[in-house]
């Protein structure tokens, strides 16, 4: 069970390794992030990749359990529709509460992350498959436009810019679940 | 007009800006690996900032430049699949030939950029809409919709990740959407 220093280093060290990117993070920046010294740091960690490797566990693990938790929901939908609308409400819950390991997972050339995206990308395609049957699509490269349409838009607000999709979020998603239902019906 | 000691540097440049960001990229670094020294970076281009400036703003013309040649093309096209093939392998080249570039700029942010972010994005909408006509969707929505997945892509080649094949990815999101495409009503009788 990691500790309550631990636990601190952990959250503040995700916030920047998300920020900055691994090599852009150093280990002075980390700790000053944490409000700890350097020193605290590698006496509880070792180095800076384990650290990173640490925050990767520990992120992915509750991703797993919030994709239990708030994707893969054992539910009988009405209709197609129905299940897209309800699939596009959770999934963006999800990414909100796990933006920025989730976007680790993406940017950083690690094979946790690399396995973790596979993993998430088959139980996605599995999901939609059963809630969707007897289409003619490609389901993984359906989860896929999803999961991708999703983060970018998460990813435009983690940045604080409008440009791309400006403010009405509920719009945008009306009009992303309608061009979702188009390409199975 | 760039002399190629100023190409080398501002490639170097865009090279370690994308890997490492702005604040670790040195001016040492930079000169290193253009391999020349650091008085020469200052020389031509006086501060770092207006070094990473100047990388921004070069990348963005080339990256508009290219995909107003071989994506936004002005041409007819026979077939709606014709014009998303044409569409969606090209612009996931232009992407692909950019990708530290944009990657950059969508990760360390520049305000600078994001009038031509919006621009494009709306762009990308209305040559959408010119060239498959009368669908009902949301063509902007459309567009960040093929945009996102091109990127998604290029992350995963970008780090040398397999678990999507690269062609493959292309021809099935290509296939989804023709079917969602060819399978709307058109308004017009």
């Amino acid at each position: 069970m990691a500790d309550k220093t631990e636990q601190k280093i952990l959250d503040s060290s995700l916030k920047l390794f998300a920020k900055k990117g691994y090599d852009a993070s150093t280990t002075i920046a980390l700790a000053e992030e944490s409000g700890y010294t350097e020193m605290t740091l590698f006496r509880i960690f070792k180095t800076k990749k384990n650290l990173f490797d640490q925050v990767m566990i520990r992120g992915i693990t509750k991703m797993q359990e919030d994709a239990h938790k708030l994707l893969f929901i054992d539910k009988k939908y009405e209709n197609p529709r129905d299940f897209l609308e309800t699939y596009l409400i959770n999934i963006l819950k999800f990414a909100q509460d796990n933006f920025e390991i989730f976007h680790l997972t993406i940017i950083e050339d690690s094979s946790m992350g690399e396995s973790f995206q596979a993993e998430v990308n088959d139980a996605v395609a599995a999901y939609i498959k059963k809630n969707l049957p007897n289409q003619k699509i490609d389901y993984r490269t359906y989860g896929i436009t999803i999961t991708t349409f999703v983060y970018v838009l998460n990813l435009e607000k983690y940045h604080g810019r409008t440009a791309t999709f400006g403010e009405q979020e509920d719009n945008i998603i009306e009009n992303f679940i309608d061009l979702l239902y188009c390409m199975i019906n | 007009m760039i002399d190629e000691t100023e190409r080398k540097i501002l490639d170097a440049a865009l090279k370690l800006f994308a890997k490492k960001g702005y604040t670790d990229a040195t001016a040492i670094a930079i000169a290193d690996k253009a391999g020349f020294n650091e008085k020469t970076i200052f020389r031509k281009f006086k501060t770092k900032k207006n070094l990473y400036n100047q990388v921004l703003k070069l990348n963005a013309e080339k990256f508009m430049q290219e995909l107003s040649e071989f994506v936004f093309v002005d041409k007819k096209f026979d077939t709606t699949t014709d014009f998303l093939e044409h569409y969606i392998k090209n612009a996931t080249k232009v992407y692909w030939d950019n990708f530290e570039f944009f990657n950059l700029s969508i990760n360390a942010p520049n305000e600078k950029l994001e009038p031509t972010m919006e621009n494009t994005t709306n762009f990308v909408g209305e040559y959408l809409e010119k060239n498959i006509p009368n669908q009902k969707i949301d063509y902007r929505i459309f567009g960040i919709t093929i945009h996102a997945f091109i990127y998604a892509i290029n992350v995963e080649r970008f780090q040398g990740r397999t678990y999507i094949n690269y062609d493959d990815a292309i021809e099935k999101f290509i296939s989804n959407t023709i079917h969602c495409i060819s399978n709307i009503p058109s308004i017009d009788p």
